[in-house]
């Protein structure tokens, strides 16, 4: 029953380049890039401000294997991002979006290209103006994706897949950088992530 | 598990399903005999007397890479159910794929996973230290607390990103309890 499962990510003007993800790097080169390296950095914002990285989307996509059912995929982080020893983020985050209802995660068709200013900052995903489309309508703000552990990781999408569902890609987890002005100034180290899913 | 190309995810099982109806018929999904896979199906089957999960041996899981897939062979005895009239069964597997790191000690030699910045190594103890360049000491602070100057940062642990899997097995009764495992535990959730 083992389904071939690929990381994924999606870039660039929509309706976005499908990319296999070694590694997703939050950065500031719009419309996004999946790893522009020490370009397009995340910058430390004046006294009072917030600066955001440009909107990261990640998923999966079954691609072959034999399976029945695939389901209940989520997504989650070592739970301490913030921390002075690890990103040392002061009162910034690594935000995450969640819907009102449903899954949280972005439908493939819906995926738009991340807004902001090259090079500087992306938009809030909430920005009212030039947030994104699928979630800057909801009432339930962005989460602090510390929150979401082994323990406790956030449910991004419940549909079954199955050999006869036309689309096997999953929907996308939306996340970007906060930055504060507390925020430490540095190249981070890498973190982990981790997606799971069920299967039989 | 086999990442079979970059970030492309296959699970490697230790343990495949079983099930035996009222009728005495057993089912399981790999044949012992060529290895080939059978699925669940796309709904658990009525008349189901017992389920679970049975453990790979090294015969099979030779016989499973001939048809593409990955075995891990295991000594762990089987997981099995009995199901009354009426009962559900739950049963699936859960995989985790982690992109994080993979630590190298340059103290003791040991080789460990990380989700996040390594601090210290897990084995020996080792972690960063500043050499002062007036006493030549290691210090775990970044000024000499003798010569008050500013020590060279000595960093044991070197890093590279790395992707792993964990895969957990499910097995119980909807409604009622679920036994989480993998090889080495066994844990009951009501």
């Amino acid at each position: 029953m083992a389904a071939t499962v690929q990381i994924i990510g999606f870039y660039g003007p929509a309706p976005g380049v499908k990319t296999p993800l070694t590694v997703q790097r939050y950065n500031t080169a719009i419309p996004s890039q999946r790893d522009p390296g020490l370009s397009f950095p995340n910058n430390i914002p004046p006294s009072g401000e917030t600066y955001r990285s440009c909107w990261m989307y990640t998923g999966a996509e079954i691609t072959d294997g034999t399976y029945s059912q695939l389901t209940n995929w989520r997504w989650g982080t070592p739970g301490n991002i913030k921390d002075p020893a690890v990103w040392d983020l002061g009162s910034g985050k690594v935000q995450v979006a969640l819907k009102d209802t449903g899954d949280h995660g972005c439908p493939v068709a819906s995926y738009e290209a991340p807004t902001g200013v090259s090079g500087s900052y992306g938009y809030d995903i909430k920005d009212p103006v030039n947030g994104h489309t699928y979630y800057k309508g909801e009432t339930t703000p962005c989460a602090d994706a510390d929150n979401y552990t082994t323990t406790s990781p956030l449910v991004f999408d419940t549909t079954v897949y199955t050999p006869a569902s036309p689309l096997k890609v999953t929907k996308l987890v939306v996340h970007q950088l906060v930055l504060e002005d507390d925020s430490s100034f540095g190249e981070k180290a890498e973190i982990a992530c981790f997606l799971r899913w069920q299967e039989i | 598990m086999p990442e079979i190309a970059p970030n492309c995810w296959k699970a490697a099982l230790s343990f495949f399903w079983w099930r035996e109806y009222r009728d005495g018929r057993q089912e399981q999904e790999f044949d012992l005999l060529t290895g080939q896979i059978s699925p669940w199906g796309s709904k658990t089957p009525e008349g189901l007397a017992k389920v679970g999960w049975l453990p790979v041996t090294p015969g099979l899981a030779q016989k499973m890479k001939s048809c593409g897939e990955y075995g891990i062979p295991t000594q762990s005895l089987a997981v099995i159910l009995p199901l009354a009239e009426g009962e559900e069964p739950v049963i699936y597997k859960e995989t985790t794929v982690w992109e994080g790191s993979q630590v190298h000690c340059k103290a003791c030699d040991a080789v460990f996973r990380s989700t996040g910045p390594a601090t210290h190594c897990p084995i020996c103890g080792a972690k960063t230290s500043w050499r002062c360049p007036k006493c030549g000491q290691l210090q775990d602070s970044e000024i000499c607390p003798d010569c008050k100057v500013q020590g060279n940062p000595i960093n044991p642990l070197e890093s590279r990103p790395a992707r792993w899997d964990e895969t957990e097995y499910f097995l119980g009764v909807k409604g009622k309890f679920c036994n989480r495992f993998n090889t080495s535990r066994l844990i009951t959730e009501h």
